[in-house]
């Protein structure tokens, strides 16, 4: 090997990074050139400083950080809360139809069925792979941190008012409440989000 | 023993990523987060190189590790956990380019340092050591931003800030072993010849 094929290795050499093959061709080859071997002294000392580099960005950034991991989970709630909400509306979609009024008893009745059986936040669809339910389970438990049962309640009514009643001044009062009681959790994030699109503000 | 320290032992004792994945896919609340405080800062400095914006590089690490996220139930190690991390990384930032090009806002904060200052009780401590790593951090950034084709940045990257293999940067960006250290002894020649100087005067 000569000097061109050598002098790319130095830094993978440095990192000690190369296969037994060719760190023994490096070594080999080193031994009877100066030239690299300067070249290998320099590689050394850039990369020192590059480390320094690369650990001082990592220590800066640092406190830019820290809530990153509590912003993933608000947005993975947010997500999963809204997809929630998309499939009950789906689901729900022609009881909004002014033909459909004798409808809205079974809606009130599915109102009803709703709040019975889901206490907490929405389930996953049931054709998710079993392995998602469990790496849902760690949102579910992270939303108890971030709001309390009562809020989602509250939220996931607010939705049927607003979705299902269509009645959005009301929905928006509801909404307020949320927002009111427990400020900063992912139910007051979603209820605001929801203030924000509504159509009709009162 | 120093701070600095400490706080590279820490990050030392977080668990294997194989044990962490495990551990997210058996419903471990607590694992996913130590996955995060593993990589955050590695990722968005990856995609701060790439945005140089500080709420764009945020925005992408968030988003990589809702991919990750959803993505894990379904992963199987196959690959390095954090090689498929970064390529996720990756395909983010290229998609960030994407759409700037669409929506093409030239500005001045594109000239702006990609790296945020150091913090004042760096300073207070021991200002000419702080000032002279300061220099050399800037001269290194500005070599990255200005010298380096793009292939031989996003290499050199992954290689330091990544802290991947040549092999896995390979892997990554889906070229050769042999084209990755080509990459990087051109950035790093380049880093170097901008630090002579500094050298020869003694500074470093």
């Amino acid at each position: 090997m000569n000097c061109n094929d050598i002098a790319p290795l130095l830094i993978a050499y440095v990192h000690n990074d190369l296969s037994d093959e060719e760190r023994e061709a490096v070594e080999s080859h080193l031994k009877n050139c100066p030239e690299c071997s300067r070249t290998l002294e320099e590689t050394i000392w850039t990369v020192e400083l590059l480390e320094r580099k690369v650990e001082a960005d990592m220590e800066s950034v640092e406190p830019l950080l820290g809530d990153l991991e509590v912003k993933v989970y608000r947005r993975l709630a947010a997500e999963w809360v809204r997809e929630a909400r998309r499939r009950w509306i789906d689901r729900l979609w022609f009881l909004r139809r002014p033909w459909a009024w004798a409808a809205y008893a079974a809606a009130a009745l599915a109102f009803g069925v709703y709040i019975g059986s889901h206490h907490l936040a929405p389930e996953r669809p049931a054709d998710q792979p079993a392995l998602a339910a469990k790496a849902d389970e760690c949102i579910r438990m992270r939303l108890r941190m971030y709001a309390d049962e009562e809020a989602f309640r509250k939220l996931e009514s607010a939705h049927v008012i607003k979705y299902v009643r269509g009645d959005e001044w009301k929905a928006w009062g509801v909404y307020n409440q949320v927002i009111r009681e427990n400020p900063g959790t992912v139910a007051a994030m979603i209820a605001s989000e929801e203030i924000s699109t509504a159509e009709y503000k009162p | 023993m120093g701070e600095k320290r400490k706080r590279k032992l820490n990050i030392e004792e977080l668990p294997e990523d194989e044990e962490l994945i495990k551990r997210i896919k058996e419903g471990d609340e607590r694992a996913f987060e130590l996955l995060m405080r593993k990589y955050k800062r590695r990722v968005y400095l990856i995609a701060l190189q790439s945005t140089k914006s500080h709420e764009d590089a945020e925005d992408i690490t968030q988003e990589v590790f809702i991919r990750v996220f959803k993505s894990i139930p379904s992963w199987e190690p196959r690959a390095s956990f954090s090689t498929w991390l970064y390529k996720v990384t990756s395909h983010l930032c290229v998609d960030y380019h994407r759409s700037r090009v669409r929506q093409r806002v030239e500005s001045v904060d594109d000239e702006e340092a990609a790296v945020p200052e150091p913090r004042a009780e760096d300073l207070a401590s021991h200002p000419d050591r702080v000032a002279e790593e300061r220099e050399i951090r800037r001269l290194i950034d500005e070599v990255i931003q200005k010298n380096l084709s793009g292939r031989q940045r996003d290499a050199f990257i992954l290689y330091y800030y990544g802290g991947l293999q040549v092999k896995e940067v390979a892997e990554v960006l889906g070229v050769a072993e042999g084209t990755v250290k080509m990459h990087l002894f051109r950035a790093v020649s380049k880093i170097r010849e901008a630090l002579k100087p500094l050298k020869e005067r003694g500074e470093i």
